[in-house]
Protein backbone atom coordinates (compact mmCIF):
# COMPACT_ATOMS: atom_id res chain seq x y z
CA UNK A 1 0.00 0.00 0.00
CA UNK A 2 1.55 3.54 -1.35
CA UNK A 3 0.62 5.34 1.73
CA UNK A 4 1.30 9.22 1.29
CA UNK A 5 2.44 11.08 4.42
CA UNK A 6 1.27 14.79 4.91
CA UNK A 7 1.86 16.65 8.06
CA UNK A 8 -0.73 19.06 9.42
CA UNK A 9 1.28 22.38 8.40
CA UNK A 10 2.11 21.49 5.18
CA UNK A 11 -1.31 20.17 4.44
CA UNK A 12 -2.68 23.68 6.27
CA UNK A 13 0.60 25.42 3.76
CA UNK A 14 -0.84 23.75 0.21
CA UNK A 15 -4.94 24.81 1.74
CA UNK A 16 -3.98 28.43 2.62
CA UNK A 17 -2.39 28.69 -0.87
CA UNK A 18 -5.41 26.93 -2.55
CA UNK A 19 -7.47 29.54 -0.75
CA UNK A 20 -6.03 32.87 -1.96
CA UNK A 21 -6.51 32.00 -5.41
CA UNK A 22 -9.74 30.87 -4.92
CA UNK A 23 -11.25 33.48 -2.80
CA UNK A 24 -9.85 36.07 -5.71
CA UNK A 25 -13.55 37.27 -5.77
CA UNK A 26 -13.61 37.96 -2.29
CA UNK A 27 -10.86 40.87 -2.36
CA UNK A 28 -12.43 42.19 -5.16
CA UNK A 29 -15.81 43.32 -2.85
CA UNK A 30 -13.03 44.65 -0.62
CA UNK A 31 -12.04 47.04 -3.56
CA UNK A 32 -15.29 48.23 -4.52
CA UNK A 33 -16.27 48.79 -1.08
CA UNK A 34 -13.24 51.55 -0.50
CA UNK A 35 -13.79 53.31 -3.58
CA UNK A 36 -17.86 53.78 -2.65
CA UNK A 37 -16.42 54.93 0.66
CA UNK A 38 -13.85 56.94 -0.96
CA UNK A 39 -16.62 58.60 -2.99
CA UNK A 40 -18.30 59.05 0.10
CA UNK A 41 -15.76 60.86 1.91
CA UNK A 42 -15.05 62.90 -0.87
CA UNK A 43 -18.75 64.20 -1.53
CA UNK A 44 -19.28 64.20 2.06
CA UNK A 45 -17.90 66.23 4.59
CA UNK A 46 -17.28 64.44 7.87
CA UNK A 47 -17.13 67.87 9.78
CA UNK A 48 -18.40 71.28 8.70
CA UNK A 49 -18.21 73.91 10.94
CA UNK A 50 -19.67 77.34 10.00
CA UNK A 51 -19.42 80.43 11.83
CA UNK A 52 -19.60 84.50 11.35
CA UNK A 53 -20.73 87.56 11.72
CA UNK A 54 -22.66 90.22 9.35
CA UNK A 55 -19.23 91.15 7.39
CA UNK A 56 -17.78 87.78 7.11
CA UNK A 57 -18.50 83.78 7.51
CA UNK A 58 -16.36 80.94 7.89
CA UNK A 59 -17.17 77.79 6.92
CA UNK A 60 -14.19 74.94 7.71
CA UNK A 61 -15.19 71.56 5.88
CA UNK A 62 -13.08 68.46 7.53
CA UNK A 63 -12.53 65.71 5.00
CA UNK A 64 -11.80 62.25 6.95
CA UNK A 65 -10.84 58.71 5.03
CA UNK A 66 -12.18 56.92 8.08
CA UNK A 67 -15.10 55.73 6.30
CA UNK A 68 -12.77 53.24 4.39
CA UNK A 69 -11.73 51.68 7.28
CA UNK A 70 -15.69 51.60 8.53
CA UNK A 71 -16.41 49.90 5.07
CA UNK A 72 -13.24 47.62 5.11
CA UNK A 73 -13.62 46.38 8.92
CA UNK A 74 -17.44 45.64 7.40
CA UNK A 75 -15.83 43.80 4.66
CA UNK A 76 -13.50 41.49 6.80
CA UNK A 77 -16.59 40.62 9.27
CA UNK A 78 -18.73 39.23 6.16
CA UNK A 79 -15.95 37.58 4.71
CA UNK A 80 -14.86 36.30 8.24
CA UNK A 81 -18.14 34.69 8.53
CA UNK A 82 -18.23 33.82 4.55
CA UNK A 83 -15.47 31.21 5.42
CA UNK A 84 -17.11 29.48 7.92
CA UNK A 85 -20.48 28.69 6.20
CA UNK A 86 -20.97 25.36 4.82
CA UNK A 87 -20.84 26.33 0.99
CA UNK A 88 -17.32 27.86 1.95
CA UNK A 89 -16.38 24.50 4.32
CA UNK A 90 -17.54 22.48 1.50
CA UNK A 91 -14.79 23.48 -1.24
CA UNK A 92 -12.24 22.20 1.20
CA UNK A 93 -13.44 18.40 0.93
CA UNK A 94 -11.65 17.70 -2.72
CA UNK A 95 -8.48 18.74 -0.83
CA UNK A 96 -6.29 17.00 1.14
CA UNK A 97 -6.75 17.61 4.98
CA UNK A 98 -8.31 17.86 8.56
CA UNK A 99 -11.19 20.36 10.15
CA UNK A 100 -7.38 21.73 11.85
CA UNK A 101 -5.76 22.33 8.29
CA UNK A 102 -9.33 24.10 6.84
CA UNK A 103 -9.49 26.55 9.83
CA UNK A 104 -5.91 27.08 9.99
CA UNK A 105 -5.33 27.59 6.12
CA UNK A 106 -8.94 30.04 7.01
CA UNK A 107 -7.18 32.00 9.93
CA UNK A 108 -4.23 32.42 7.47
CA UNK A 109 -6.33 34.05 5.18
CA UNK A 110 -7.60 36.36 7.00
CA UNK A 111 -4.89 37.67 8.21
CA UNK A 112 -3.84 37.95 4.87
CA UNK A 113 -6.93 39.65 4.05
CA UNK A 114 -6.49 41.99 7.06
CA UNK A 115 -2.86 43.04 6.07
CA UNK A 116 -4.27 43.71 2.84
CA UNK A 117 -7.21 45.72 3.95
CA UNK A 118 -5.40 47.49 6.45
CA UNK A 119 -2.58 48.90 4.35
CA UNK A 120 -5.22 49.58 1.29
CA UNK A 121 -7.61 51.33 3.58
CA UNK A 122 -4.60 53.63 5.07
CA UNK A 123 -3.30 54.49 1.73
CA UNK A 124 -6.97 55.38 0.66
CA UNK A 125 -6.13 58.38 3.13
CA UNK A 126 -3.27 59.70 0.94
CA UNK A 127 -5.22 58.82 -1.54
CA UNK A 128 -8.48 61.17 -0.53
CA UNK A 129 -5.73 64.18 -0.11
CA UNK A 130 -4.44 64.25 -3.41
CA UNK A 131 -7.54 64.16 -4.75
CA UNK A 132 -8.45 66.98 -2.49
CA UNK A 133 -5.22 68.94 -3.96
CA UNK A 134 -5.70 68.54 -7.26
CA UNK A 135 -9.66 69.23 -7.48
CA UNK A 136 -10.49 72.32 -4.30
CA UNK A 137 -9.07 75.71 -4.26
CA UNK A 138 -5.43 74.53 -2.65
CA UNK A 139 -5.60 78.14 -1.50
CA UNK A 140 -8.48 77.19 0.57
CA UNK A 141 -6.60 74.23 2.11
CA UNK A 142 -5.57 74.41 5.82
CA UNK A 143 -2.18 72.89 5.42
CA UNK A 144 -1.09 72.05 8.90
CA UNK A 145 -2.25 68.28 8.98
CA UNK A 146 -2.78 68.06 5.28
CA UNK A 147 0.03 66.41 4.67
CA UNK A 148 0.32 62.73 6.41
CA UNK A 149 4.19 62.29 8.00
CA UNK A 150 5.25 58.58 7.44
CA UNK A 151 5.72 57.06 10.59
CA UNK A 152 2.34 58.16 11.14
CA UNK A 153 0.64 56.59 8.03
CA UNK A 154 2.67 53.70 9.30
CA UNK A 155 1.32 53.35 12.24
CA UNK A 156 -1.83 54.15 11.11
CA UNK A 157 -1.56 51.09 8.91
CA UNK A 158 -0.50 48.67 11.74
CA UNK A 159 -3.40 49.84 14.11
CA UNK A 160 -5.52 49.12 10.99
CA UNK A 161 -4.36 46.00 10.18
CA UNK A 162 -4.76 44.85 14.06
CA UNK A 163 -7.84 46.12 14.42
CA UNK A 164 -9.12 44.25 11.32
CA UNK A 165 -7.28 41.12 12.30
CA UNK A 166 -9.40 41.25 15.70
CA UNK A 167 -12.29 41.61 14.34
CA UNK A 168 -11.92 38.59 11.81
CA UNK A 169 -11.37 37.22 14.81
CA UNK A 170 -14.75 37.93 16.15
CA UNK A 171 -16.53 37.23 13.29
CA UNK A 172 -15.02 34.08 12.28
CA UNK A 173 -15.78 32.96 16.13
CA UNK A 174 -19.17 33.94 15.90
CA UNK A 175 -19.38 32.34 12.47
CA UNK A 176 -18.46 28.85 14.07
CA UNK A 177 -20.80 29.36 16.66
CA UNK A 178 -23.36 29.80 13.70
CA UNK A 179 -22.46 26.75 12.57
CA UNK A 180 -22.79 25.48 16.20
CA UNK A 181 -26.34 26.03 16.72
CA UNK A 182 -28.39 28.61 14.58
CA UNK A 183 -29.60 30.08 18.08
CA UNK A 184 -26.19 32.02 18.31
CA UNK A 185 -26.91 34.19 15.53
CA UNK A 186 -29.37 35.49 17.48
CA UNK A 187 -27.96 34.91 21.48
CA UNK A 188 -24.52 36.64 20.30
CA UNK A 189 -25.90 40.04 19.30
CA UNK A 190 -28.59 40.42 22.20
CA UNK A 191 -25.42 39.10 24.50
CA UNK A 192 -23.55 41.66 22.63
CA UNK A 193 -25.80 45.36 22.78
CA UNK A 194 -27.67 43.58 26.46
CA UNK A 195 -23.90 44.13 27.90
CA UNK A 196 -23.84 47.32 26.94
CA UNK A 197 -26.75 48.45 27.87
CA UNK A 198 -26.91 46.88 31.44
CA UNK A 199 -23.08 46.48 32.50
CA UNK A 200 -21.88 49.30 31.00
CA UNK A 201 -18.93 50.21 33.29
CA UNK A 202 -17.56 46.78 31.98
CA UNK A 203 -18.21 47.57 28.53
CA UNK A 204 -16.71 50.52 28.72
CA UNK A 205 -13.55 49.11 30.74
CA UNK A 206 -13.24 46.42 28.49
CA UNK A 207 -14.01 48.80 25.54
CA UNK A 208 -10.46 50.73 26.91
CA UNK A 209 -8.75 47.59 27.75
CA UNK A 210 -8.27 47.67 24.08
CA UNK A 211 -8.90 51.36 22.28
CA UNK A 212 -7.09 52.95 25.00
CA UNK A 213 -4.18 51.26 24.84
CA UNK A 214 -1.54 54.16 23.65
CA UNK A 215 1.54 51.80 23.54
CA UNK A 216 1.95 50.32 20.54
CA UNK A 217 3.95 47.15 21.43
CA UNK A 218 1.34 46.42 23.90
CA UNK A 219 -1.55 46.95 22.11
CA UNK A 220 -0.07 44.58 19.36
CA UNK A 221 0.33 42.34 22.02
CA UNK A 222 -3.17 42.88 23.18
CA UNK A 223 -5.13 42.29 20.17
CA UNK A 224 -2.97 38.98 19.11
CA UNK A 225 -3.30 37.78 22.06
CA UNK A 226 -7.41 37.90 21.74
CA UNK A 227 -7.30 37.34 18.68
CA UNK A 228 -5.43 33.73 19.32
CA UNK A 229 -7.94 33.32 21.78
CA UNK A 230 -11.13 33.49 19.59
CA UNK A 231 -9.37 31.55 16.77
CA UNK A 232 -8.79 28.98 19.20
CA UNK A 233 -12.09 28.60 20.46
CA UNK A 234 -13.55 28.14 16.92
CA UNK A 235 -10.95 25.44 15.98
CA UNK A 236 -11.85 23.60 18.90
CA UNK A 237 -15.32 24.18 17.95
CA UNK A 238 -15.18 22.94 14.66
CA UNK A 239 -12.72 19.99 14.99
CA UNK A 240 -15.67 17.76 16.09
CA UNK A 241 -18.22 18.62 13.46
CA UNK A 242 -18.94 16.96 11.02
CA UNK A 243 -19.17 17.86 7.31
CA UNK A 244 -21.37 17.78 4.02
CA UNK A 245 -23.84 15.72 5.87
CA UNK B 1 -4.82 -6.67 4.07
CA UNK B 2 -8.25 -5.13 4.90
CA UNK B 3 -7.94 -1.76 3.58
CA UNK B 4 -11.73 -0.84 5.38
CA UNK B 5 -12.45 -2.83 8.31
CA UNK B 6 -15.85 -2.25 9.77
CA UNK B 7 -17.60 -4.24 13.13
CA UNK B 8 -20.88 -3.71 14.24
CA UNK B 9 -21.27 -0.04 12.50
CA UNK B 10 -23.95 2.03 13.27
CA UNK B 11 -24.74 5.74 12.72
CA UNK B 12 -27.92 7.73 13.83
CA UNK B 13 -29.01 10.92 12.20
CA UNK B 14 -31.02 11.93 15.51
CA UNK B 15 -33.28 9.38 15.30
CA UNK B 16 -33.08 8.19 12.04
CA UNK B 17 -31.00 4.99 11.71
CA UNK B 18 -28.74 5.14 8.66
CA UNK B 19 -26.51 2.25 8.88
CA UNK B 20 -27.55 -0.58 11.75
CA UNK B 21 -25.04 -2.49 12.98
CA UNK B 22 -23.08 -3.11 9.64
CA UNK B 23 -19.77 -5.65 9.53
CA UNK B 24 -17.79 -5.75 6.56
CA UNK B 25 -14.02 -6.53 5.16
CA UNK B 26 -12.81 -4.73 1.92
CA UNK B 27 -9.66 -5.98 0.57
CA UNK B 28 -6.69 -3.96 -0.86
CA UNK B 29 -6.60 -3.31 -4.24
CA UNK B 30 -10.08 -4.42 -5.18
CA UNK B 31 -12.97 -2.87 -6.98
CA UNK B 32 -16.13 -2.83 -5.03
CA UNK B 33 -19.86 -2.02 -5.90
CA UNK B 34 -21.41 -0.73 -2.91
CA UNK B 35 -25.50 -1.60 -4.00
CA UNK B 36 -28.64 -0.53 -2.45
CA UNK B 37 -31.66 1.32 -3.23
CA UNK B 38 -32.52 5.17 -2.79
CA UNK B 39 -32.13 5.52 0.94
CA UNK B 40 -30.56 2.51 2.23
CA UNK B 41 -27.37 4.41 3.70
CA UNK B 42 -24.69 4.10 0.28
CA UNK B 43 -23.61 7.59 0.97
CA UNK B 44 -23.51 7.77 4.55
CA UNK B 45 -21.33 4.49 4.75
CA UNK B 46 -18.94 6.27 2.33
CA UNK B 47 -18.74 9.44 3.87
CA UNK B 48 -17.93 7.68 7.56
CA UNK B 49 -15.19 5.53 5.46
CA UNK B 50 -13.95 9.25 3.86
CA UNK B 51 -14.10 10.71 7.50
CA UNK B 52 -16.54 13.38 7.04
CA UNK B 53 -18.90 11.41 8.95
CA UNK B 54 -18.59 10.15 12.58
CA UNK B 55 -19.79 6.64 13.49
CA UNK B 56 -22.61 6.78 16.05
CA UNK B 57 -20.91 3.79 17.38
CA UNK B 58 -18.90 0.41 16.59
CA UNK B 59 -15.42 0.08 14.77
CA UNK B 60 -14.26 1.80 11.49
CA UNK B 61 -10.95 1.07 10.81
CA UNK B 62 -9.39 2.78 7.17
CA UNK B 63 -5.95 1.95 6.54
CA UNK B 64 -5.89 0.80 10.17
CA UNK B 65 -6.94 4.04 11.61
CA UNK B 66 -10.06 6.13 12.54
CA UNK B 67 -10.85 8.12 9.31
CA UNK B 68 -13.10 10.67 11.18
CA UNK B 69 -11.34 13.91 10.53
CA UNK B 70 -7.94 12.09 10.17
CA UNK B 71 -4.92 13.53 8.16
CA UNK B 72 -3.61 10.14 6.89
CA UNK B 73 -7.39 8.51 5.40
CA UNK B 74 -7.77 12.69 3.76
CA UNK B 75 -4.25 11.62 2.03
CA UNK B 76 -4.92 8.27 1.11
CA UNK B 77 -8.48 8.49 -0.43
CA UNK B 78 -10.80 10.75 -2.43
CA UNK B 79 -14.74 10.93 -2.17
CA UNK B 80 -15.90 11.94 -5.78
CA UNK B 81 -19.66 12.50 -6.00
CA UNK B 82 -21.71 14.88 -7.62
CA UNK B 83 -21.89 17.74 -4.92
CA UNK B 84 -18.26 18.57 -4.90
CA UNK B 85 -17.76 22.48 -4.94
CA UNK B 86 -15.36 24.49 -6.34
CA UNK B 87 -14.84 28.32 -6.12
CA UNK B 88 -15.71 30.34 -9.16
CA UNK B 89 -12.88 32.14 -9.16
CA UNK B 90 -10.63 28.70 -10.79
CA UNK B 91 -11.49 27.66 -14.15
CA UNK B 92 -11.54 24.01 -14.76
CA UNK B 93 -8.14 24.16 -15.98
CA UNK B 94 -6.94 26.09 -12.78
CA UNK B 95 -8.86 23.20 -10.60
CA UNK B 96 -6.56 20.72 -12.31
CA UNK B 97 -3.55 22.31 -11.67
CA UNK B 98 -4.44 23.60 -8.17
CA UNK B 99 -5.97 20.25 -6.91
CA UNK B 100 -2.59 18.42 -8.27
CA UNK B 101 -0.30 19.25 -5.21
CA UNK B 102 -2.84 17.95 -2.84
CA UNK B 103 -2.48 14.14 -4.19
CA UNK B 104 1.48 12.51 -3.65
CA UNK B 105 0.17 10.15 -6.59
CA UNK B 106 -1.58 12.65 -9.07
CA UNK B 107 -0.72 11.78 -13.00
CA UNK B 108 -1.31 15.37 -14.44
CA UNK B 109 -0.39 13.94 -17.94
CA UNK B 110 -3.71 11.62 -17.36
CA UNK B 111 -5.69 14.31 -16.11
CA UNK B 112 -5.21 16.97 -19.31
CA UNK B 113 -5.54 13.90 -22.08
CA UNK B 114 -9.24 13.11 -20.21
CA UNK B 115 -9.70 16.82 -19.65
CA UNK B 116 -9.01 17.48 -23.29
CA UNK B 117 -10.43 14.20 -24.37
CA UNK B 118 -14.21 14.97 -23.22
CA UNK B 119 -13.23 18.69 -24.72
CA UNK B 120 -13.93 20.84 -21.86
CA UNK B 121 -13.98 24.21 -22.08
CA UNK B 122 -10.35 25.41 -19.88
CA UNK B 123 -11.63 28.57 -19.21
CA UNK B 124 -15.50 27.42 -17.64
CA UNK B 125 -16.34 28.10 -13.88
CA UNK B 126 -17.00 24.46 -12.45
CA UNK B 127 -20.27 25.61 -11.60
CA UNK B 128 -21.57 26.49 -14.96
CA UNK B 129 -21.61 22.89 -16.12
CA UNK B 130 -24.13 20.43 -16.50
CA UNK B 131 -25.65 17.67 -14.41
CA UNK B 132 -23.60 15.38 -16.44
CA UNK B 133 -20.14 16.73 -16.99
CA UNK B 134 -19.80 17.88 -13.73
CA UNK B 135 -19.66 13.90 -12.67
CA UNK B 136 -17.83 14.09 -16.10
CA UNK B 137 -15.01 16.47 -14.73
CA UNK B 138 -14.95 14.80 -11.00
CA UNK B 139 -14.62 11.69 -12.23
CA UNK B 140 -11.28 13.17 -13.87
CA UNK B 141 -10.42 14.12 -10.49
CA UNK B 142 -11.32 10.51 -9.59
CA UNK B 143 -8.99 8.58 -11.71
CA UNK B 144 -6.07 11.14 -12.26
CA UNK B 145 -6.02 11.69 -8.04
CA UNK B 146 -4.67 7.67 -8.06
CA UNK B 147 -5.46 7.54 -4.57
CA UNK B 148 -5.03 4.29 -2.79
CA UNK B 149 -8.44 4.41 -1.65
CA UNK B 150 -11.01 6.02 -4.30
CA UNK B 151 -14.52 6.10 -3.13
CA UNK B 152 -17.00 7.10 -5.93
CA UNK B 153 -20.28 7.97 -5.18
CA UNK B 154 -22.69 7.88 -7.92
CA UNK B 155 -20.13 8.92 -10.18
CA UNK B 156 -22.04 8.76 -13.60
CA UNK B 157 -25.08 11.08 -12.27
CA UNK B 158 -26.33 12.59 -15.49
CA UNK B 159 -23.65 11.24 -17.59
CA UNK B 160 -25.29 9.99 -20.84
CA UNK B 161 -24.33 6.55 -21.92
CA UNK B 162 -21.44 7.31 -24.29
CA UNK B 163 -19.78 9.21 -21.84
CA UNK B 164 -20.75 6.64 -18.96
CA UNK B 165 -18.86 4.17 -21.18
CA UNK B 166 -15.61 6.07 -22.05
CA UNK B 167 -15.47 6.70 -17.60
CA UNK B 168 -15.65 2.76 -17.10
CA UNK B 169 -13.00 2.20 -19.53
CA UNK B 170 -10.97 4.57 -18.54
CA UNK B 171 -11.41 3.44 -14.51
CA UNK B 172 -10.72 0.00 -15.67
CA UNK B 173 -7.80 0.88 -17.85
CA UNK B 174 -5.94 3.23 -14.76
CA UNK B 175 -6.78 0.59 -12.64
CA UNK B 176 -4.99 -2.10 -14.38
CA UNK B 177 -2.23 0.26 -15.00
CA UNK B 178 -2.05 1.53 -11.02
CA UNK B 179 -4.06 -0.91 -8.59
CA UNK B 180 -5.72 0.71 -6.27
CA UNK B 181 -9.32 0.20 -3.89
CA UNK B 182 -12.14 1.64 -5.65
CA UNK B 183 -16.01 1.80 -4.01
CA UNK B 184 -17.99 2.97 -6.68
CA UNK B 185 -21.86 3.10 -5.55
CA UNK B 186 -23.85 2.66 -8.53
CA UNK B 187 -27.92 1.96 -9.27
CA UNK B 188 -26.47 0.61 -12.51
CA UNK B 189 -25.53 -2.75 -11.55
CA UNK B 190 -25.55 -4.05 -14.83
CA UNK B 191 -23.91 -1.90 -16.09
CA UNK B 192 -20.72 -1.74 -13.88
CA UNK B 193 -20.85 -5.57 -13.18
CA UNK B 194 -18.19 -6.07 -15.57
CA UNK B 195 -15.71 -3.85 -13.95
CA UNK B 196 -16.35 -5.18 -10.52
CA UNK B 197 -14.71 -7.93 -8.27
CA UNK B 198 -17.03 -7.91 -5.68
CA UNK B 199 -20.41 -6.40 -4.48
CA UNK B 200 -21.62 -5.38 -1.23
CA UNK B 201 -25.15 -4.59 -1.25
CA UNK B 202 -26.96 -3.48 1.62
CA UNK B 203 -30.27 -3.21 2.52
CA UNK B 204 -32.05 -0.33 4.89
CA UNK B 205 -28.78 -0.09 6.39
CA UNK B 206 -27.57 -3.66 7.02
CA UNK B 207 -25.54 -5.71 5.26
CA UNK B 208 -27.38 -8.07 2.38
CA UNK B 209 -24.79 -9.73 0.79
CA UNK B 210 -20.98 -9.62 0.15
CA UNK B 211 -20.05 -11.67 -2.56
CA UNK B 212 -17.58 -11.97 -5.12
CA UNK B 213 -19.63 -11.13 -8.83
CA UNK B 214 -19.37 -14.31 -10.34
CA UNK B 215 -20.90 -15.86 -6.75
CA UNK B 216 -23.74 -13.59 -6.98
CA UNK B 217 -24.17 -14.62 -10.09
CA UNK B 218 -24.51 -17.73 -9.35
CA UNK B 219 -26.44 -17.18 -6.46
CA UNK B 220 -29.68 -17.92 -7.74
CA UNK B 221 -31.74 -19.47 -10.30
CA UNK B 222 -35.45 -18.77 -11.61
CA UNK B 223 -38.24 -21.42 -12.24
CA UNK B 224 -41.14 -20.81 -14.80
CA UNK B 225 -43.72 -23.50 -15.45
CA UNK B 226 -46.94 -24.35 -14.24
CA UNK B 227 -47.82 -23.07 -10.92
CA UNK B 228 -48.76 -26.52 -9.52
CA UNK B 229 -45.68 -28.10 -10.18
CA UNK B 230 -43.08 -25.13 -9.82
CA UNK B 231 -44.92 -24.99 -6.02
CA UNK B 232 -44.24 -28.77 -5.55
CA UNK B 233 -40.40 -28.22 -6.02
CA UNK B 234 -39.94 -24.65 -3.98
CA UNK B 235 -42.70 -25.74 -1.46
CA UNK B 236 -41.29 -24.56 2.25
CA UNK B 237 -38.05 -23.37 0.76
CA UNK B 238 -37.16 -19.39 0.76
CA UNK B 239 -38.45 -17.59 -2.16
CA UNK B 240 -36.77 -14.23 -3.46
CA UNK B 241 -38.96 -13.50 -5.78
CA UNK B 242 -42.73 -14.46 -7.56
CA UNK B 243 -44.84 -13.39 -10.34
CA UNK B 244 -47.94 -14.76 -11.71
CA UNK B 245 -48.42 -15.18 -15.19
CA UNK B 246 -51.22 -16.21 -17.17
CA UNK B 247 -52.79 -19.57 -17.76
CA UNK B 248 -51.51 -20.52 -14.32
CA UNK B 249 -47.72 -20.21 -15.38
CA UNK B 250 -45.78 -18.81 -12.44
CA UNK B 251 -41.67 -17.53 -12.46
CA UNK B 252 -40.59 -17.97 -9.18
CA UNK B 253 -36.89 -16.94 -8.35
CA UNK B 254 -34.75 -19.27 -5.59
CA UNK B 255 -31.39 -19.67 -4.21
CA UNK B 256 -29.49 -22.07 -6.52
CA UNK B 257 -28.03 -24.12 -3.38
CA UNK B 258 -32.13 -24.89 -2.22
CA UNK B 259 -32.49 -26.57 -5.27
CA UNK B 260 -29.29 -27.92 -7.44
CA UNK B 261 -30.30 -30.98 -6.43
CA UNK B 262 -33.32 -31.58 -8.50
CA UNK B 263 -32.27 -29.67 -11.67
CA UNK B 264 -32.75 -32.85 -13.83
CA UNK B 265 -36.19 -33.79 -11.96
CA UNK B 266 -37.26 -29.90 -13.17
CA UNK B 267 -36.33 -30.01 -16.29
CA UNK B 268 -38.00 -32.94 -16.95
CA UNK B 269 -41.07 -32.07 -15.43
CA UNK B 270 -41.26 -29.45 -18.38
CA UNK B 271 -40.37 -26.67 -16.74
CA UNK B 272 -38.12 -23.87 -17.39
CA UNK B 273 -34.80 -22.79 -15.62
CA UNK B 274 -33.50 -19.07 -16.14
CA UNK B 275 -30.31 -17.44 -14.62
CA UNK B 276 -30.94 -14.66 -13.09
CA UNK B 277 -29.46 -11.04 -13.71
CA UNK B 278 -27.13 -9.82 -10.93
CA UNK B 279 -29.27 -6.43 -11.51
CA UNK B 280 -32.23 -8.02 -11.37
CA UNK B 281 -31.38 -10.28 -8.08
CA UNK B 282 -30.43 -7.38 -6.52
CA UNK B 283 -33.87 -5.69 -6.36
CA UNK B 284 -35.32 -9.07 -5.42
CA UNK B 285 -32.93 -9.57 -2.23
CA UNK B 286 -33.97 -5.95 -0.91
CA UNK B 287 -37.40 -5.95 -2.19
CA UNK B 288 -39.80 -5.24 1.04
CA UNK B 289 -42.69 -7.11 -0.51
CA UNK B 290 -42.22 -10.63 -2.23
CA UNK B 291 -44.38 -9.14 -5.13
CA UNK B 292 -43.40 -6.47 -7.35
CA UNK B 293 -45.12 -3.07 -8.27
CA UNK B 294 -47.51 -5.10 -10.51
CA UNK B 295 -48.97 -5.99 -7.16
CA UNK B 296 -50.54 -2.62 -6.65
CA UNK B 297 -52.38 -2.43 -9.53
CA UNK B 298 -53.74 -6.52 -9.44
CA UNK B 299 -55.42 -5.46 -5.79
CA UNK B 300 -58.01 -3.30 -7.54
Amino acid sequence: MSSAEVNLLTASVKQYHYKLKAYTGLVNRLIIAQMLALVFSYVGATGMMSSGNDELTVTVSTYSASMVIVFSIFWIITIAITLTTKQYKKIELPLVGTRISGNLSDVGFLLTASVYAGMTSSLFGVLLRIIMYFTSDSSKIVFDEFSLAFPDLLLGMVVAILYMALISAMAYCTGVLAQVNMAFVIIIPVLIFGSLKVYTNFMQSVFKFYVGETFLPLFALKILFTSLILFGISLLLSNRMEVNR
Amino acid sequence: MGVIQCEDLTKFYGKIKAIDHLSFKIEENKITGLIGRNGSGKTTLLKMIAGYLKPTSGELNVFSGKPFNSLAVSANSIFIDDTMTFPDSLTLSDILTEVAPFYANWNSSLANGLFDYYSFNPQQPHSNLSKGTKSTFNSILGIASRCPLTILDEPTTGMDSAVRKDFYRALLKDYLEYPRTIIISSHLLSEIEELLEDILLINQGAKCLHLSVMELKELAVGIRGNAQVVLSFVEGKEILYQEDFTKGSLYVVIRRNLIEQQFELIKQSGLELFPVSTDDLCIYLTANTKGGIGDVFSRG
